[in-house]
């Protein structure tokens, strides 16, 4: 499946067996975010392991973070778990200042994640 | 056959040729007059200079001398030389001297006496008519362009009406070798005579003298006259036209007018007939169009006539053949009046026409071919509807035909239809009636007849074989609303013959229709009106759209309406909401600014907020915080969060059990998990009696503290932003303010920009506010700042807190 936000912000999902990736690519603010709610919409239930990579992410505002955050509460609540790939500069900065980076597991890329056993 | 002619598509060459060929023939028209001219002046001159032993040049000189003594033209001169030396032998005179001028008056032919005259007073007005007779001659081709050019000149002056001249053949009868006005059939009748006598043609001729025939019953007696001198040329005269011997031509000039020839008038004919003696004698037989083509029995004159009764065009062509017998060319030898090509040269302006000089895009098209074909096999050619393409003096034209020819003797006959100019007439009107929504009807009041065009019927809606209207029947169709207006304009027409123009509305069956109706009344010699013709337009379209249009007007007032409403509905809601200070405030001994520019101007109110409220302890409290999103989502939960904080604060609870508040707050607020708000907020507490700062942060972008000439960024006390995680926990931090601080809370639409690092915005931030303060700007400080930041990304909202001095 492969949604766009108009040129700015894609979101690309991929069904491993371990775990469902979504990949974020550009810029995600409030105007181009509804690619990743849908995406988001579409997988909390399952309940499974997502793991959201954000290594290919420009910028990312508050909504943005509100739908991960709210996207971590949903999933924990169906039992999975919301794990985030590749957070950094400049997007780790804002995840820090909001204390957001304590609150998800991070890993540097897919393998790492996937060698990772599933956090909670 | 195909129609493809050369126009469809000839080749840039052939056109190009086509335009020389054009150019070159106009050329030709031209020197073919001046070589006429010129061919009359040489042998006149040779004449002379057989006669007098003479040069060339003198000879010229001599006509030039005698034609300006005598007044009159060089080519009248020659004419006349040219006719005397057919009369007779020339007059013994010395071969070295130049004849004198009376010599050449006295070798006149015989004439009667009876004219008096030669040098008349009317000889000066005889000059012009002369010399227009002469000039006309060098380009008369046989016996009719005589006739013809001797009615046109002398038909004014002289009341020639008609012209017939008649020559005597071997047999002693005679024959019409040209006639001008005098109608086909008489012409007809009198083309052979036999030789009876009472002929006064004949005895002009027999006799060699002019006959004047001025009185109709005594001719009538003497003569078998030709038609009826009462009813038509009371008077006629029979001039003998000189020639070498005894003449063989006589000319007849038929008048209109009764009554005798006046001298002038003798004088003036006689010298018109003998200065036709060149042209009608026997040196110069008018070229005969049938001579010079094949000798295949085909009377060039008698199909001419056939043509001549035609309706249509139609064309005769003779082939010209190279030396080998190969059609090189096809001239036109007869055309029926109607036959008009594509430059609009008509009947016999085509005849003596070559085709191929004078329509040369024909060559190698079917058209051609088809001609060939028809000559050589004898089948008629019967061609495909083709496009000719025609280059006149530069300016193509474009005609579509039909063409057929079949063969006579050794030439063709061909006719041709032209497609385009009543098809097109009648095309364009039925489009102009369909494309206009238009039909016409014409009603007869007399009569009572009606007659409808078609495109009445569709417009009303009416079957054809149900026939038309009559105005009465039309009447009952009208809603009942535009009756009374229609009646009366109908009325007014009727009565007063005045003309309407009146648009009213007609049920047809299962709709309405918008109709005008445009009509005219024409009257009888009382002015009472007799017929009045019409047309009606439907305009339902053009009414439908007008209508639609008035309605989405309406429409857009009334949403335009609606969003002034929902406009003043805001601006209430955000003062109530949160009132933004015009000017600074003062609050616990602190100087207040705010700045607060919301994304969304419409609303006026965002998720962004601020709190400056005075606690019941004297103390101040100060937020700024920051929900996710735009918009009136975001105001709702900014709401709650504003007043809930601001509710806790004045009852005294600590700042961090607040966030811890807020915080669940917002996670319970949810009505399912995946739609859950965050925000970020700072918060502080000043006591003004130690000027101690205690604040608390949710997430929040750091405070920044300017003291002295230095800007710089609070360390921040733990806390996450709040309703991202049950599980949070606040730190709490102090800070001592002095005289002159000033502390900046804000939120991150003033220094996020995407693209950039977050911690460059903060510097700028930081730079921007010590350069600013320097400047002295200091108490616009907010304001400015919000209004540095580019476009309206983010809602920004910034709280300048300054600590006056004690000074």
């Amino acid at each position: 499946m492969h949604t766009t936000g108009g040129e700015r912000f894609t979101v690309e999902a991929t069904s491993l067996p371990e775990a469902t990736v979504l990949v974020t690519k550009g810029e995600l603010d409030h105007d181009t975010a509804e690619p990743l709610r849908q995406a988001l919409d579409s997988v909390w239930r399952d309940g499974g392991r997502l793991l959201v990579d954000l290594s290919r992410l420009d910028f990312c505002d508050s909504t943005g973070l509100n739908l991960l955050l709210s996207g971590r509460l949903a999933v924990r609540e169906a039992g999975g778990s919301l794990e985030l790939i590749g957070l950094h500069p400049p997007v780790s900065r804002m995840f820090q200042i909001t204390g957001a980076d304590r609150l998800f597991p991070v890993h540097t890329d897919l393998d790492a994640a996937l060698a990772h056993p599933r956090s909670t | 056959m195909k129609g493809d002619a050369a126009g469809e598509g000839a080749s840039p060459e052939v056109l190009a040729l086509a335009k020389v060929v054009a150019r070159l023939r106009s050329e030709i028209v031209v020197l073919e007059g001046v070589a006429a001219t010129t061919a009359v002046v040489e042998r006149a001159k040779g004449v002379l200079m057989a006669q007098g032993d003479v040069s060339a040049d003198t000879a010229y000189e001599m006509l030039l001398g005698r034609a300006s003594e005598r007044g009159r033209t060089l080519l009248e001169e020659c004419w006349i030389l040219l006719g005397r030396m057919n009369a007779g032998p020339p007059p013994a005179h010395a071969p070295t001297a130049p004849p004198p001028a009376t010599t050449v008056s006295g070798t006149e032919p015989a004439t009667p006496a009876a004219g008096a005259g030669r040098h008349l007073a009317g000889g000066a007005a005889l000059r012009p008519l002369l010399a227009r007779l002469a000039d006309g001659l060098t380009t008369a081709r046989g016996g009719d362009d005589v006739a013809e050019l001797l009615r046109t000149v002398l038909g004014g002056d002289a009341g020639v009406d008609a012209v017939m001249i008649f020559s005597l053949t071997s047999a002693g009868s005679l024959e019409l070798t040209g006639c001008a006005g005098t109608g086909e059939e008489l012409a007809e009748q009198w083309r052979h005579v036999p030789p009876l006598s009472g002929i006064a043609a004949h005895e002009a001729i027999a006799g060699g003298r002019a006959l004047w025939l001025e009185d109709p019953a005594e001719d009538a007696l003497r003569y078998l006259l030709i038609a009826d001198p009462q009813h038509r040329w009371p008077s006629r005269a029979w001039i003998p036209v000189p020639s070498d011997g005894p003449a063989t031509a006589a000319i007849g000039f038929l008048r209109a007018q009764p009554g005798p020839f006046t001298a002038a008038t003798r004088a003036l004919l006689r010298r018109a007939a003998r200065l036709c003696a060149g042209p009608l004698g026997p040196p110069e037989r008018p070229r005969d169009a049938g001579a010079e083509g094949p000798r295949d029995g085909v009377d060039v004159t008698s199909v001419q006539r056939v043509l001549d009764a035609l309706a249509g065009p139609a064309i005769l062509l003779t082939p010209l053949r190279s030396k080998a017998g190969e059609v090189e060319d096809f001239r036109i030898d007869a055309a029926a009046p109607e036959s008009v090509d594509v430059a609009g040269r008509s009947g016999k302006e085509l005849v003596g026409r070559r085709v191929l000089e004078t329509y040369p895009t024909v060559v190698g098209t079917a058209l051609w071919e088809g001609y060939l074909e028809a000559l050589t096999t004898g089948t008629g050619y019967e061609g495909e509807p083709f496009t000719y393409e025609e280059v006149v003096a530069g300016v193509p034209r474009r005609s579509v035909y039909s063409v057929r020819a079949s063969r006579l003797g050794d030439r063709l006959v061909v006719s041709w239809i032209r497609h385009d100019t009543g098809e097109r007439e009648a095309r364009r009107l039925a489009d102009m009636q369909r494309l206009g929504t238009l039909g016409w009807g014409d009603w007869n009041l007399a009569t009572g007849s009606v007659s409808w065009s078609d495109q009445m019927y569709t417009i009303f809606g009416r079957d054809p074989r149900d026939g038309p209207m009559t105005l009465e029947e039309l009447s009952r169709h009208l809603l009942p609303d535009d009756l009374p207006a229609a009646a009366a304009a109908v009325e007014r027409l009727l009565t007063e013959g005045e003309a309407v123009d009146q648009p009213f509305r007609i049920a047809t069956g299962h709709s309405v229709r918008h109709l005008r109706f445009v009509a005219e009344a024409q009257t009888d010699a009382d002015g009472a009106p007799v017929e009045v013709h019409g047309f009606f337009q439907d305009l339902s379209a053009q009414r439908g759209a007008e209508l639609a249009l008035l309605e989405s007007e309406r429409a857009v007032l009334l949403q335009r309406g609606m969003l002034q409403a929902e406009r003043a509905l805001a601006a209430r809601l955000q003062e109530t909401l949160l009132p933004v200070p015009e000017q600074s405030m003062e609050l616990a001994g602190l100087c207040i600014d705010v700045a607060y520019v919301p994304v969304d101007r419409g609303i006026n109110v965002s998720g962004d907020w601020y709190s400056a409220i005075e606690l019941p302890d004297a103390s101040a409290l100060f937020v700024v915080g920051d929900v996710a999103g735009h918009g009136l989502a975001a105001v709702g939960t900014m709401a709650q969060l504003r007043f809930t904080a601001k509710g806790m604060t004045i009852t005294g609870s600590p700042l961090p059990d607040v966030l811890r508040r807020l915080n669940t707050l917002l996670l319970h607020t949810a009505s399912d998990p995946s739609g859950s708000t965050t925000a970020t907020m700072v918060m502080a507490r000043y006591q003004p009696w130690d000027r101690r700062l205690t604040w608390v942060r949710a997430g929040h972008l750091p405070p920044l503290l300017v003291r002295g000439d230095r800007a710089d960024f609070l360390e921040q006390p733990a806390g996450a932003l709040l309703g991202a995680s049950f599980d949070a926990s606040y730190g709490q931090a102090v800070i001592d303010l002095l005289p002159g601080d000033r502390l900046l809370f804000y939120t991150d639409g003033l220094v996020e920009e995407p693209g950039e690092a977050l911690d460059v915005g903060l510097d700028r931030l930081a730079a921007d506010t010590v350069r600013l303060l320097r400047e002295g700007r200091g108490e616009t400080l907010a304001r400015t700042l919000a209004a540095m930041r580019p476009g309206n990304r983010d809602d920004i909202c910034v709280l300048d807190i300054l600590v006056p001095d004690d000074r």
